[in-house]
């Protein structure tokens, strides 16, 4: 029998929120040496029709101390999806497509008090490891 | 699979040379004893290498006797009991139900004497037994300096790790004693002892005091016969070289940064 599907679209090419978080994860445990740990969580709504995406930093060398950044929420398609800052003023962003996501993201990465934490951590996981 | 490293550098500040072997063996968790580097520059120096990746795992009973590192999310690895020269903690590898891994760094010959020994490692071998219960965990790595040849008192009594020198006797996973039963380790170390072992005789070299092995195999690897599937003959090395120098040649040619070698220990995925 002919298949009468159409054409999957690449899969490869849908850069996913989840996706996007995971390299910024990545990066902040390169960028702390690995004595911060980027980690993402993932977990869905009681009812299956959403799906969330938490970054976290972890300070394993303080106990595993952690910091929570910010939480994406979406349905089954990657976007328009919503961005909530976690550690900075409870703010929620809904974003159309990747690249407002990755706006936002950037914004939410560079936010003085949180790089401040971050250095912080640094320094107190260094002395504590002494 | 899953690759696991072990090594005594004796206080040495030797995070260099423990970078290059975790990149030439694709290390994925790494336990030091007596290290004396602080564990964040010895996190600096293994994601300056090949591999990058590494982080600590959390030590809330700071003054542990042994600093891990790992590749694997910090996710899946937690410290279950640390204390008495035992470090123990629970990984999940490969989505598979967690086993615990110990490492050791038991009291040295110099301050102990068998009777000593024997009492630490019957102490040792309980608690652990202990955290399995207690966990539901059947399968356990221990693996480190336990400061003994397999052939101490503390390593072959029953009631002490009970490390046996034959899968077959492994396999029967408990041995009896007037009445009691005890499980037991399987304890490859056996096969790995003297000049006609693939690697090096020992682990250690020692030619002092009037009884003398020359070699000794302080640095061990032990298991429980349900990791027997997972670990296989050539699953268990002594590193005898790494970044093109030798470690241990014949007689006095020891070249090895620590005064111990390293030891590798590799777990499959269940087949």
């Amino acid at each position: 029998m002919t298949s009468l599907w159409g054409k999957l679209p690449e899969v490869a090419k849908i850069n996913t929120p989840g996706k996007i978080l995971a390299e910024q994860a990545a990066a902040l445990g390169e960028m702390s040496s690995g004595i911060i740990v980027g980690e993402i969580t993932k977990s869905g709504s009681s009812r299956g029709d959403v799906i969330y995406t938490e970054l976290r930093a972890t300070v394993p060398l303080l106990n595993n101390y952690r910091i929570r950044i910010l939480r994406v929420s979406h349905g089954i398609l990657s976007y328009p999806c919503d961005i909530q800052l976690l550690f900075t003023d409870p703010v929620t962003y809904s974003v159309v497509d990747e690249g407002q996501l990755v706006t936002v993201v950037h914004q939410a990465l560079n936010d003085e008090r949180l790089l401040l934490t971050l250095s912080n951590a640094i320094a107190q996981a260094t002395a504590a490891s002494e | 699979v899953a690759t696991f490293l072990f090594w005594n550098i004796a206080k040495r500040p030797l995070d260099q040379e423990v970078t290059t072997l975790c990149d030439e063996l694709a290390v994925d968790v790494l336990a030091v004893a007596e290290c004396a580097i602080s564990a964040a520059k010895m996190l600096t120096t293994l994601n300056s290498g090949v591999l990058k990746g590494f982080s600590a795992i959390a030590d809330p009973a700071s003054g542990s006797k042994i600093k891990w590192f790992t590749r694997l999310p910090i996710a899946n690895i937690e410290r279950v009991v640390d204390g008495g020269g035992l470090s123990l903690v629970e990984v999940k590898l490969f989505d598979c139900s967690p086993i615990l891994v110990g490492a050791v760094h038991l009291p040295s010959k110099l301050n102990e004497g068998p009777l000593e020994q024997a009492e630490t490692a019957r102490v040792t071998a309980a608690l652990i037994r202990e955290m399995e219960i207690a966990r539901s965990v059947e399968d356990t790595l221990i693996f480190g300096d336990f400061n003994m040849n397999p052939f101490d008192e503390g390593m072959a009594a029953v009631n002490g790790f009970n490390a046996v020198m034959d899968r077959r006797i492994a396999k029967r996973d408990k041995i009896s004693y007037k009445g009691n039963q005890y499980r037991c380790f399987y304890n490859p170390m056996w096969s790995l002892l003297g000049d006609e072992s693939a690697g090096p005789p020992g682990t250690f070299w020692f030619p002092r005091r009037l009884v003398r092995y020359h070699w000794n195999c302080y640095d061990q690897a032990i298991f429980r016969s349900t990791l027997m599937s997972r670990i296989g003959r050539s699953d268990v090395v002594v590193i005898s070289e790494s970044n093109g120098l030798v470690f241990a040649g014949s007689g006095k040619k020891w070249r090895c940064p620590s005064d111990h070698l390293p030891i590798l220990v590799k777990i499959r995925e269940v087949a």
